[in-house]
C-alpha cells in the first residue's frame, strides 16, 4: 500500500512541469512500491540482456560446426540445436531482436491508438461515430487469421511483422482513451481552457494527454508484451523473416526440426521462459503504476 | 417486560471497525416492543437507525461489529438471543419472525429473478407447500395493492410505487410477527407515500403484528406510533408514548425536531437545527448534543447524561430532566 | 427482449464487416506489387500446375481483366461459396478442404471455451464469495499465464506427457494427431474414444490459458454483487447459503462474464490455431499453417473468411444470449 506522503508527493511531482522532473520522481514512486521494483528490476535486466547480449554471445548463431541435439554442457551452455548452433547464443541475440520488436510494435500502435481515442473522445459526433465503428469492427474480426493473411501475402520481413502486428494492435488502447478523454472533457480546468480560447489541438496537448499518460504507459508496456508473443506467434507460423534470430524463429525451429523428437528441452524452454519472464515483469510493472495513480488521484484535489 | 412483549433490546452497541477509525453507530439502546404495537424511532441521517434495525435480524456484515448488548425475540418456542444464535436458527427466526422493508427498497429486488420467483423462494424456504405459495404470492401482492400480473414482471419493468409495494408484500409473505419498515416510503412522492403508508397501517391492523417505524420525518411518527425513540448519534435521546413525546417533548433535540416540522395550520417559522450531528469516530466528552443545544450548561460538558425517567414510561437523556 | 429492428440491424453490421473481410481479401493480394499468386503459381507449382490448368485457375480466381471486372467475378463466387481451387491439394475446392477440417477447430475451440467458461465461473464464484480466499492463488496463477504463448505451454505439454513420461511403455496422451491410425472414422466408439485421447492436451493447453480471465473476471463482480442490497435481502429472508449464491449472487455476477466471451472467443481462435500446429490436430488452423508454408493463396482466403464468418456469428449468439440471461437488457 502506498503511503499518504508518498502520493502526494508524486502527485506534486506530477503537477510540475519539468518532465524530468515528473519522471524521476515517478521512478522513484515505482521503485518503492513492492511489485514496481520486482517489475523494474526484471524489465531492465531483460533490457540489459537485450542491448549486450550480443557482445556476450560465445557463437555466432550461423556456427553449426558442433554436434546437433547437444544437452547443455561447458562447451554450449544451453546445448545446440538441430544444426549444432549454440543455443546459449541464439537466445542473447534473439532476445535483442524480440524486445525491439516489441518495443517498435507499442511505439506504432500506441501512437495510433491514442490519436484515434483522442481525436474520437475530444471532437466526438460524426468523427467519434466513424471512428468507433472502425474499431468495432477490428475487434470483432479474428486477429490472428488476419495476421496470417497479411503477413502472407507481404514481403516475409521483420519491418512487414512490426507493420502488421502495429496495424491490428491498437483498438483497445483507443476505446480506452476515448472513454477517458470524453470523461476529462467534461472537467472544468479543461472548460476553462476552451473558454481561454485555446484550440483542440493545444487543450489535447497540454490538458489531456499528461492526464493520460499513466492508462497509456501500462497499455504500452502490455501492447510491448503483446508484440512479442504475437510475433513469436506468426514466426511459429512460418510467417515473417524466419532468418532473424529471436525468441520467435527459435520455437519455429524446434517445431519445424522435430525438437520434440530428440526430447531437446532445453531449445523449447530459453525462449518461452523468456516470454513467460517479460510478462511477469510487465504486470507488476502495470500494477504498480495503476495503484499509484490511483492513489495520487484519490489524495489529490 | 410485560407479558406481551415479543422483542427486548438490551443494552446494544454497535461499531463499525474501519483500518483508521471505528464509528460508534449505535451505543447502549435498550427498547421493548410489545406484540401489536407500533414503534417509532426517529432520528437525523447517520443517527444510527438503520444499523439498530439490522440487528434485530443479526444481518450486520463487516464493518459491522457488535461490541455488547443481546436482543431477546421471545417466540413460541421460549425466549432467545437473536445475536447468538446459530445460523440454522437464525435462518429459521429470519423473516418468519421479523421481516423487515429496506431503505433501499428499490435497490432490494434481484433484477435478474421474477417476482414471483422472488416470493416464492422465501416461503419455500419457510415450508410452505408448492400450491399454497402460489395463492399467497397473488394474496400478498393484492394486499400490498398490486394486481396479479405483477408476479411475472422482472423489477426493472415496475414503478418506483411499485417495486416498494412488492416489498411490502414480500415482508408480509411468511406472516412474520414483526415487520421493521426503514424508510419505508421515503424515496416516494406525497401522494405515493400517503397511499403506501394507509397500506401499511391497515395490514398490521388486520394481521395484528407489530410494526417498527424508522423514519427521520417526526411528524410521520405523530399520527401512526404507539411509543417514539428518538435517536441521536447512535443513543436514545428520549423514549416514551407516542402522544407524550409530542404533547410534552423534554429532550432539547425532541424539541428542536419538532419545530423544524413545516405546519400548515399555524403560521410559525419553521426552524432547522443548527449545526451537524458529532463525528462518531471520535470520542465524545460530555452530551453529544451539547454543541447544538440552546440549554447547554457546564454540565452538559463534561458528564454524560443517562437516560431518566421524566413521567411514567418516558424517559429522556438530558440534565435538565429527572433526579 | 430482442426486437426486428435490432436482427436488421445486426443483419447489416454483421455484412458490414464480412464486406470489409472479403474486400480485404480481393484487394489484398491486388494491391502488392508483382502479384503474389500468379507467381506462386508460376514459380512453386511450374512443374505439377500445367499451362491449361494454369488458364483455368486464372479465370476461377479472376485474376484477369479490369479490376472491376474481376471484383464482379470475385463476389460471383464467393455467392456461391466458391474460394477457387486450392492450389497444394489441386482441383480440391478449398470449400471442400474447409468442410472437412471446420468441425474439428470448432469442437476444439467449443469444448475449450465451454470448460474455460465453466471452470472459470466455478472458481470466480467461490473465490469471491469468500471475498479473496485462493485470490493470491488465482492472481499469482493469472499472472504467470497471461503471458505464456498457448504454443509453447502445448509443447511443454507435448514434451512431458506424450514424450518424456511412460507408464508401462505407453504415454499418457499421443503426440499428434486428430485419432489414432487403428481406427476409422465414423460413429463408432473406438474412434470416438481416440478423438478424445487425442483432444485431450490441445484442450487442456488452451483451457489452462483461458480460464484465469473468466475466474478473475467472476471474482471481481461477485464480490461487488455480495455489496448489493438484493443479495442482503436474501439474506434477510432466510434463505441458505446455496440459494443466495446460485439464484442472488452468480445469475447477476455472471452477466459481465458473458460479455466478455465474444472477445475470449476471437483471442482463443489464434490460440487454438496454433496449438492444432503443436499437435498436428487436423483442424482449420493446421491446414492454414499448411496452407501458409506452401503459399496456397485460394486456401488462406478461403479459411479467413470462414474464420470471420464464424466469429461474426458466435457474437452473434453470445449476444442473443446475453439478452436472454439479462431480462433488462433489449436488443433494439
Ligand atoms: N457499512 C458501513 N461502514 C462504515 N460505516 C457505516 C456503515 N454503515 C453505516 N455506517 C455509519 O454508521 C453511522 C450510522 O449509520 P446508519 O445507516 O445506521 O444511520 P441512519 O440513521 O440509518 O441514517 P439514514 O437516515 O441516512 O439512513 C453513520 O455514521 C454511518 O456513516
Ligand atoms: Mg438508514
Amino acid at each position: 500500500m502506498m503511503s499518504e506522503a508518498r502520493a502526494e508527493e508524486i502527485q506534486r511531482a506530477l503537477a510540475s512541469n519539468s518532465p524530468m522532473n515528473r519522471f524521476r520522481s515517478f521512478m522513484k514512486g515505482v521503485w518503492s512500491h513492492k511489485k514496481g521494483r520486482a517489475g523494474l528490476i526484471i524489465l531492465t535486466a531483460l533490457g540489459l540482456l537485450a542491448i549486450f547480449g550480443y557482445f556476450f554471445a560465445p557463437y555466432s548463431p550461423y556456427n553449426t560446426n558442433s554436434l546437433a541435439f547437444q544437452p547443455p554442457s561447458y562447451q554450449h551452455l544451453l546445448g545446440t540445436d538441430y544444426e549444432g548452433a549454440d543455443i546459449f547464443s541464439w537466445f542473447l541475440i534473439g532476445t535483442g531482436t524480440s524486445l525491439v520488436v516489441g518495443l517498435s510494435i507499442a511505439l506504432l500502435s500506441a501512437f495510433i491508438g491514442v490519436l484515434v481515442g483522442v481525436v474520437a473522445g475530444y471532437f466526438g459526433r460524426q468523427v467519434d461515430d466513424v471512428l468507433m465503428r472502425a474499431v468495432d469492427v477490428l475487434l470483432v474480426i479474428p486477429g490472428f487469421p488476419l495476421l496470417v493473411i497479411l503477413s502472407a501475402f507481404l514481403p516475409p520481413t521483420l519491418e512487414t511483422t512490426i507493420f502488421v502486428l502495429s496495424i491490428l494492435s491498437w483498438p483497445f488502447l483507443a476505446r480506452v482513451v476515448r472513454s477517458q478523454t470524453l470523461s476529462l472533457k467534461e472537467r472544468p480546468y479543461i472548460m476553462a481552457s476552451k473558454l481561454s480560447g485555446l484550440n483542440g489541438m493545444q487543450i489535447i496537448i497540454r490538458d489531456i494527454l499528461p492526464n493520460l499518460l499513466p492508462i497509456i504507459f501500462i497499455n504500452a508496456i502490455f501492447l510491448a508484451v503483446g508484440g512479442v508473443v504475437a510475433q513469436a506467434g506468426l514466426a511459429f507460423f512460418g510467417l515473417g523473416d524466419l532468418r532473424s534470430v529471436n525468441w520467435g524463429t527459435m520455437l519455429y525451429f524446434f517445431q519445424a526440426e522435430d525438437g520434440i523428437v530428440y526430447r531437446a528441452w532445453w531449445w523449447l524452454l530459453p525462449p518461452g521462459l523468456g516470454i513467460v519472464i517479460l510478462g511477469i515483469g510487465a504486470n507488476f510493472l502495470s500494477n504498480a503504476i495503476y495503484e499509484i495513480s490511483k492513489a495520487s488521484k484519490g489524495n489529490g484535489k | 417486560m410485560t407479558t406481551s412483549t415479543i422483542m427486548e433490546v438490551v443494552d446494544l452497541s454497535v461499531d463499525y471497525v474501519l483500518p483508521d477509525r471505528t464509528i460508534k453507530a449505535v451505543s447502549h439502546v435498550s427498547l421493548d416492543v410489545n406484540k401489536g404495537e407500533v414503534i417509532g424511532i426517529v432520528g437525523e441521517s447517520g443517527s444510527g437507525k438503520s444499523t439498530l434495525a439490522m440487528t434485530f435480524l443479526k444481518l450486520l456484515e463487516y464493518p459491522g461489529k457488535i461490541k455488547g448488548g443481546k436482543v431477546v425475540y421471545y417466540g413460541s418456542e421460549g425466549k432467545s438471543d437473536v445475536l447468538k444464535m446459530k445460523p440454522s436458527a437464525l435462518r429459521k427466526y429470519r423473516w418468519k419472525e421479523v421481516s423487515m422493508i429496506f431503505q433501499s427498497a428499490m435497490n432490494s429486488l434481484n433484477p435478474v429473478m421474477r417476482i414471483e420467483d422472488q416470493m416464492g423462494d422465501v416461503m419455500v424456504e419457510h415450508g410452505y407447500k408448492e400450491d399454497e405459495v402460489d395463492e399467497r404470492i397473488d394474496y400478498m401482492l393484492q394486499l400490498a395493492g398490486l394486481t396479479k400480473n405483477v408476479r411475472k414482471s422482472f423489477p426493472h419493468e415496475l414503478s418506483g410505487g411499485m417495486k416498494q409495494r412488492v416489498n411490502i408484500a414480500l415482508a408480509l409473505s411468511c406472516d412474520p410477527k414483526i415487520l421493521i419498515a426503514d424508510e419505508a416510503t421515503t424515496a416516494l412522492d406525497v401522494v405515493v407515500q400517503r397511499q403506501i403508508l394507509t397500506r401499511l397501517l391497515k395490514l398490521k391492523d388486520d394481521l395484528s403484528i407489530s410494526l417498527i417505524f424508522i423514519t427521520h420525518d417526526i411528524s410521520l411518527v405523530a399520527n401512526i406510533a404507539d411509543k417514539v425513540n428518538v435517536m441521536y448519534a447512535g443513543k436514545i435521546a428520549e423514549s416514551g408514548p407516542s402522544n407524550e413525546i409530542f404533547d410534552s417533548p423534554q429532550h432539547p433535540y425532541t424539541k428542536a425536531l419538532l419545530a423544524s416540522i413545516p405546519s400548515l395550520e399555524q403560521e410559525k417559522s419553521v426552524k432547522g437545527i443548527r449545526g451537524t450531528p458529532p463525528d462518531l469516530s471520535e470520542e465524545i466528552k460530555g452530551c453529544p448534543f451539547k454543541d447544538r443545544c440552546d440549554s447547554v450548561f457546564d454540565r452538559c460538558k463534561n458528564e454524560v447524561p443517562e437516560l431518566k425517567m421524566v413521567s411514567q414510561g418516558h424517559y429522556a437523556a438530558c440534565h435538565l430532566y429527572g433526579r | 427482449m430482442i426486437t426486428l429492428r435490432y436482427l436488421i440491424r445486426r443483419t447489416i453490421y454483421m455484412a458490414i464487416t464480412l464486406f470489409i473481410a472479403l474486400t480485404l481479401v480481393f484487394l489484398l493480394p491486388r494491391a502488392v506489387p508483382g502479384n503474389p499468386v500468379m507467381d506462386v503459381l508460376l514459380t512453386k507449382y511450374a512443374g505439377r500446375i500445367n499451362p491449361y490448368q494454369l488458364k483455368i485457375i486464372e479465370s476461377e480466381l479472376h485474376l484477369g481483366g479490369t479490376l472491376w471486372q474481376q471484383y464482379v467475378g470475385f463476389w460471383g463466387s464467393l455467392i456461391h461459396g466458391n474460394f477457387g481451387p486450392s492450389f497444394y491439394y489441386y482441383p480440391e475446392p478449398v470449400s471442400q478442404l474447409i468442410m472437412t477440417h471446420l468441425p474439428w477447430t470448432l469442437f476444439l475451440l467449443g469444448t475449450s471455451l465451454m470448460i474455460s467458461i465453466v471452470l472459470g465461473i466455478f472458481i470466480g464464484s467461490y473465490s469471491g464469495w469468500k471475498r479473496g480466499a485462493s485470490d493470491s492463488f488465482l492472481q499469482g496463477f493469472s499472472i504467470s499465464l497471461t503471458s505464456v504463448p498457448y504454443f509453447w505451454l502445448a509443447l511443454i505439454f507435448q514434451l512431458v506427457f506424450a514424450v518424456l513420461i511412460v507408464i508401462n511403455g505407453f504415454h499418457i496422451f499421443p503426440v499428434a494427431q486428430g485419432y489414432g491410425i487403428t481406427v476409422t472414422p465414423g460413429t463408432n466408439l473406438p474412434f470416438v474414444l481416440s478423438v478424445l485421447r487425442h483432444s485431450a492436451l490441445p484442450i487442456i493447453t488452451l483451457v489452462i490459458t483461458s480460464f484465469t480471465g473468466f475466474a478473475l473476471l467472476m471474482r471481481n463482480t461477485v464480490v461487488t454483487v455480495l455489496d448489493e442490497d438484493y443479495v442482503l435481502l436474501a439474506k434477510a429472508k432466510g434463505l441458505s447459503d446455496n440459494t443466495i449464491r446460485k439464484q442472488y449472487v452468480n445469475k447477476n455476477a455472471r452477466l459481465p462474464v458473458a460479455t466478455s466471451v465474444a472477445l475470449a472467443f476471437a483471442s482463443i481462435v489464434g490460440g487454438a490455431f496454433l496449438v492444432e500446429v503443436v499437435f498436428s490436430y487436423p483442424g482449420i488452423g493446421y491446414v492454414l499453417y499448411n496452407a501458409v508454408t506452401v503459399s496456397d493463396y485460394p486456401l488462406i482466403e478461403g479459411i479467413f473468411v470462414m474464420i470471420t464468418f464464424t466469429t461474426i456469428i458466435a457474437n452473434f449468439i453470445v449476444d442473443l444470449l446475453y439478452a436472454y440471461l439479462d431480462p433488462r437488457v433489449v436488443l433494439k
